[in-house]
């Protein structure tokens, strides 16, 4: 029976050993297989290389733009971007039966707008006052009106006017009365109050009879034009005035800009609506296609070119931090053919339509033509040294400045060499597109960087290279 | 009436004590059967040392087999030190037996002078414990340039003086006439030692084999002190690196460690006893 167990005891024995070291095979396996594979890189002491290229286009140093009045149809142009133009060379040819139209309606509205209370500016105007509580009968100026001092402004209703002179009249009488009474009682302090009254309404029974004896005219009082009539016929008057006179009258500033552009459209119909160029020049900028109307905007640019050309580049916001005036960049012209070293940053200032910088750049050559596009290129190195590693290692959450990066531990192993992931966070100080400068805090200085990963990784997880 | 209830409370006893040594064992078998999560739970005290006792649930709540299958499937490192203790314990025994047999030979069978001394010897090495030859061992394998091999600890462990000492006395048992009518009979020394002195002594040497086995299965301070490099540990030493926070794969581990050891004693229990009782007898 012993014999037996020990027998069946050896085979179990054998099979236990045999299942083993078939497991150690499979274990292996799956576990290699588990094992995520990462490449890697060396962390690097080094400056940031900000790597810039932008286009942009040759221009001349002093640009001409041709402002056109807005509005106005555009029957012809000949010349397009990059045409060399001479001083007077026809550019542009208007519509000027449209010109006309529109000429004559702005024409129209001048003049209503000159008959309008808002035409003329108050600023500097004399106010003309009346006597309160009185009704006009007519009014005898219009704004824009010139007058003279003395001329007749509007006239009062001369019924109502009498009216009132005697209804001053008889209250007049009545407080005169009262005031004997007040002296038959010896009431002296009431005879005095009402003696102030008496007076005042003497005074206004005085002026109401002045201007009844005027004709109920009120006068001007001094030459020049009418810019405002606040008060029309059959309106009673209060203590404002009533009439404003300038000596040196404005019109508003909407009529002056119409005006203005009233004249410039007469300036255009006097040259049958040709624009010219203004200088010898390249046209660098066109913004009028025929049929279409002109806009606010210059309707061309003409590139100087006899003062000298310059190289102008659009920026965007978050490089203009690594040029400066007197940075020196290489540019290159007509797919590499033509290269321009040495060349100097003039001017940055804020693109017009504020989408980034604009940037000029000193350029002289005698084969490049204003219009022409160009490339320029360069690369700034940080002030500052950092440890470096690649920016698709690094693992950014909500913050562009702190990241997590993984790097690998080497250690000794059941298996030899093992090497383990192990999650590190980081600062980024500066970046290019490639690389970021990092403030890493314990992290050996030859520390393999974690680049790529076949799975996602954990903190502690063992990998293989 | 009195002699059964004597014999009852007796067995009452042994069994109370049974338990009570088994108990760990049991531990051993029912922890890795819970899942991870229920299994941290439980050492969760021993991890945290804050002053709580493990509360440990005898059936598992939802018992799995996930933490062998991780340990048998995902661990090569448990394969590597097992085959290390395989290969350690397994070179040991070989050698010392080869070793140990003429020497124990040489004691039993042959009368020369200083024997009982050179003997006595023996026995006082083989009291010493590891602790009191370390140092000079260590010196000894450094000198040798055997430092982080397992030679290190092969070589020392194979000139032991226990298996001398085990083996002996089963060949003191075998009665001298028996050699004596193979030496007439003209077989050489080595022939009375393979054809006699062998099969004789044969439960003086599985025993000794068995228990060597059972002590080197388990050897920690020799691979300890010899050896520095992973790739050579015994599991003797992976287990306690384990510690308790990996406790699932510690405890799998544990019980797939045990099980070699409990082949070899089932094989050679038999001969262990015998080998035992002969030497006790004898002394």
């Amino acid at each position: 029976m012993k014999e037996k167990i020990k027998k069946r005891a050896i085979k179990y024995f054998m099979i236990f050993l045999a299942a083993m070291l078939i497991l150690t095979f499979v274990s292996r396996m799956l576990y290699t297989e588990r094992m995520p594979h990462v490449s890697y890189t060396k962390l690097t002491t080094q400056s940031i290389a900000h790597d810039l290229e932008y286009g942009g286009t040759v221009e001349a140093l002093k640009s001409r733009p041709v402002f056109v009045p807005e509005g106005l149809r555009v029957l012809e142009s000949d010349v397009e971007c990059g045409d060399r133009v001479i001083k007077n060379q026809i550019i542009m040819k208007l519509d000027t039966e449209y010109l006309h139209k529109k000429a004559a309606l702005l024409e129209k509205e001048i003049a209503e707008e000159l008959e309008s209370v808002s035409a003329y500016s108050s600023e500097g105007s004399i106010p003309v006052f009346t006597e309160a509580g009185l009704r006009t009968a007519e009014v005898c100026v219009k704004a824009g009106d010139s007058v003279s001092a003395g001329q007749v402004l509007l006239r009062l209703d001369s019924e109502y006017l009498s009216s009132r002179i005697a209804d001053v009249q008889n209250s007049l009488n009545a407080d005169i009365s009262t005031r004997e009474g007040y002296y038959e009682n010896e009431d002296m302090h009431s005879a005095e109050t009402i003696t102030n009254n008496i007076e005042e309404k003497q005074r206004e029974l005085d002026r109401y009879t002045e201007i009844y004896n005027n004709g109920c005219n009120v006068y001007s009082s001094v030459s020049g034009a009418v810019t405002s009539v606040l008060v029309k016929a059959g309106d009673v008057t209060s203590d404002s005035a009533v009439v404003l006179i300038s000596g040196s009258p404005s019109v508003s500033c909407v009529l002056s800009e119409k005006q203005e552009r009233l004249e410039a459209l007469k300036k255009i119909d006097e040259t049958n609506g040709n624009i010219y160029s203004p200088a010898e020049g390249i046209v660098t900028s066109k913004n009028a296609a025929i049929g279409e109307l002109t806009s606010e905007n210059a309707a061309f640019i003409v590139s100087d070119v006899s003062e000298g050309i310059i190289f102008r580049a659009n920026v965007d916001e978050d490089d203009i931090e690594y040029i400066s005036v007197g940075d020196v960049f290489k540019l290159r012209f007509r797919n590499g053919r033509i290269k321009a070293e040495g060349c100097e940053v003039k001017r940055v200032y804020k693109a017009a339509d504020g989408s980034g910088y604009t940037v000029e750049l000193s350029l002289e050559s005698d084969e490049l033509r204003a219009g022409e596009v160009g490339f320029l290129k360069g690369s700034i190195l940080s002030e500052e040294k950092y440890e470096c590693i690649p920016l698709n290692a690094i693992e950014f959450g909500r913050s562009e400045t702190r990241g997590d990066i993984f790097y690998i531990e080497e250690s000794e192993g059941f298996f030899g060499k093992e090497y383990t992931a192990k999650k590190c966070s980081v600062t980024v100080r500066e970046k290019n597109g490639t690389y970021a400068g990092v403030d890493v805090n314990g992290l050996p200085p030859d520390a393999k960087i974690v680049l790529s990963a076949s799975k996602k990784l954990y903190d502690g997880q063992k990998v293989r290279l | 009436m009195t002699e059964k209830l004597r014999v009852s409370s007796v067995y009452i006893v042994m069994a109370i004590i049974c338990v009570i040594v088994m108990f760990p064992l049991l531990l051993a078998v029912i922890l890795p059967l819970q899942a991870s999560d229920e299994l941290a739970g439980t050492l969760s005290p021993l991890i945290k040392f804050n002053g709580d006792y493990s509360k440990i649930d005898y059936i598992a709540q939802y018992p799995t087999l996930d933490n062998f299958k991780e340990l048998l499937l995902y661990t090569p490192d448990f394969y590597r030190v097992f085959w290390n203790s395989f290969l350690i314990t397994g070179s040991i025994l070989l050698f010392q037996t080869l070793a140990a047999i003429p020497a124990a030979w040489a004691f039993a069978r042959f009368k020369f002078k200083g024997r009982k001394l050179l003997f006595d010897i023996y026995i006082i090495f083989m009291l010493i414990p590891f602790q009191v030859t370390m140092l000079s061992q260590y010196l000894v394998i450094d000198c040798m340039k055997l430092m982080n091999t397992r030679l290190a600890v092969i070589l020392p462990a194979i000139f032991s003086t226990f298996p001398v000492f085990l083996i002996y006395r089963g060949f003191a048992d075998i009665p001298r006439d028996v050699a004596d009518s193979a030496r007439i009979d003209g077989a050489n020394e080595w022939q009375v030692l393979r054809y006699i002195g062998l099969p004789l002594g044969r439960s003086g040497i599985l025993a000794c084999v068995v228990l060597s086995f059972l002590d080197l299965w388990n050897m920690v301070e020799q691979p300890l002190t010899f050896l520095k490099n992973k790739r050579l540990y015994p599991l003797s030493l992976y287990l306690p690196m384990l510690g308790a926070d990996s406790g699932a794969i510690l405890l799998s581990a544990a019980i797939v460690t045990l099980i070699p050891a409990v082949f070899v004693f089932v094989i050679g229990q038999e001969e262990l006893e015998q080998g035992i009782i002969a030497s006790a007898l004898k002394e």
